[in-house]
């Protein structure tokens, strides 16, 4: 029984590609508080995709157990990396159409994506085509698709990696304040510390092959939160201290 | 222009029936439509292609679509396609005189046999070459097998399928003269027979150049068609 705190809880979790004998994650156990923002970092190949391709039930774990607590929403929604929005609708098809695979009637679509659409600051692009957004716009639609779905665990897969690192800047605090305005409980998956400083309140380390949890780290400091706050910079500093350590032992 | 000119100036030197001069056939043609018989030959031919290349399209998408379902039956119906793909249409004409006799029923069929493969073949390979991240995509949100068919396979396999019908409806065009030079009563193919015949050279050129026309236009018409369906690509 999970305790009612938690969103998701990741018990001993353990995978490896079919007809491998290598496993690429051991024994990974995570406890996710409702409401909170953990970021996996780890080095390149460590694993974290996979981690959140596992929660999302993409992957089938090989052993362990992920858990989602009960409630209202669909049990996860992903934010992938590039943007993935279909090219052949609009935005607001974009948005329909992850809403109609978990079954939102149509009349409720825009009452779900209207206001999510306003608070990453794009409330004009609805009828726009993908190819008519900046990488960064796309990237914030593909945000707002998995939070219309109100998901009871947000998992973002490297969200800003492919913007430039002005945009990244912005689209962090941004990020930070909708996750905060939303209340919602996201595993975040990240290069960078100082991402993780800012929107994070547990920073976990992955690494090894087979990759295990080498580091759990605790960033207290309140949201929102701004990177030249000494207590983010602190953290920031305390992430990084910990993958260099992580990384002379691998 | 040059090339007109050129020619007209060589078939007026050679005065050779073999060689009739673009102004003699632009003649020929003006006759023939005033004659009726011009407009009736395209209308038959136009309509064999049309029946052909429509029942060859509800064919080859629905069975594309079968065979890129993946599976032994996907496998097996592509194997059988791809053992009858390289006969091309004219070898089948024999057949289908054999089986339907003169006339109609054969050229429509010589039309299916020639639309048919390019159109199975580009929906087979659209539908079954779907990016994987919009898959993901599609199962990260839980979308049913029949949702993702119909909103992400199908329109990620549009440009493709839409290649493979403007294929088809080309080779639908070749088919049809074709088999209209052997096994029908009419139509361009056999217009066209009809004049070389009686050694018409014009009638011939009038014919060649009706066949040109038509395909271009259809080929226009369906590249029209194909921007207004897939206007999201680049």
């Amino acid at each position: 029984m999970m305790s009612p705190t938690l969103a998701a809880s990741i018990d001993a979790l353990c995978f490896r590609w079919p007809g491998s004998d290598s496993a690429v994650l051991a024994d990974v156990s995570l406890r996710l508080v409702r409401g909170s923002v953990t970021a996996v970092l780890g080095p390149s190949g460590a694993g974290k995709s996979t981690l959140l391709r596992l929660v999302a039930g993409l992957l089938p774990a090989s052993s362990g157990s992920i858990e989602i607590a009960d409630g209202e929403g669909v049990p996860v929604a992903m934010v992938f990396q590039d943007p993935r929005l279909l090219p052949w609708l609009t935005v607001r098809g974009n948005l329909g159409f992850a809403l109609d695979a978990v079954g939102v009637p149509q009349s409720d679509h825009e009452a779900r994506w209207r206001p999510l659409l306003e608070q990453v600051g794009l409330p004009e692009v609805a009828d726009m085509r993908p190819a008519e957004l900046s990488g960064g716009m796309a990237q914030r639609v593909g945000v707002v698709r998995a939070l219309a779905l109100r998901p009871r665990l947000l998992l973002l897969d490297e969200p800003l990696a492919a913007v430039d690192s002005l945009l990244r800047d912005r689209l962090q605090g941004m990020l930070s304040r909708v996750l905060l305005e939303t209340a919602s409980t996201a595993l975040i998956v990240t290069h960078d510390v100082c991402e993780a400083a800012v929107l994070a309140d547990t920073a976990v380390v992955l690494a090894g092959r087979p990759a295990t949890v080498r580091e759990v780290i605790q960033i207290s400091v309140d949201h929102p939160r701004d990177i030249l706050d000494p207590g983010v910079t602190e953290a920031a500093r305390a992430v990084r201290s910990a993958l260099w350590s992580v990384n002379k032992q691998t | 222009m040059v090339v007109g000119i050129g020619w007209e100036l060589a078939a007026r030197v050679l005065s050779s029936p073999a060689l009739p001069s673009p102004s003699q056939v632009m003649a020929t043609a003006w006759w023939l439509v005033g004659e009726g018989t011009l407009v009736q030959d395209v209308v038959g031919s136009l309509s064999r292609v049309l029946t052909g290349f429509v029942l060859a399209a509800v064919a080859g998408l629905s069975l594309g679509a079968v065979g890129a379902l993946g599976g032994r039956g996907s496998a097996g119906l592509r194997a059988v396609v791809e053992v009858l793909r390289p006969i091309p249409p004219i070898a089948w004409i024999p057949l289908a005189l054999l089986w339907f006799g003169l006339g109609d029923p054969s050229a429509r069929f010589i039309v299916f046999v020639g639309a048919f493969s390019p159109i199975f073949v580009q929906t087979c390979w659209a539908l079954s070459r779907c990016p994987p991240g919009y898959l993901e995509l599609a199962r990260s949100v839980g979308a049913s097998p029949w949702l993702t068919f119909r909103r992400v396979r199908l329109p990620a396999a549009a440009p493709g399928i839409a290649a493979g019908l403007r294929t088809g409806l080309g080779l639908a065009w070749t088919s049809v003269i074709a088999a209209e030079l052997v096994g029908a009563q009419s139509g361009l193919g056999y217009r066209i027979q009809m004049h070389r015949l009686v050694l018409e050279t014009d009638g011939v050129m009038v014919g060649m150049a009706c066949i040109g026309g038509c395909g271009l236009l259809m080929d226009l018409a369906a590249r029209t068609v194909e921007r207004r369906l897939v206007d999201w690509t680049p």
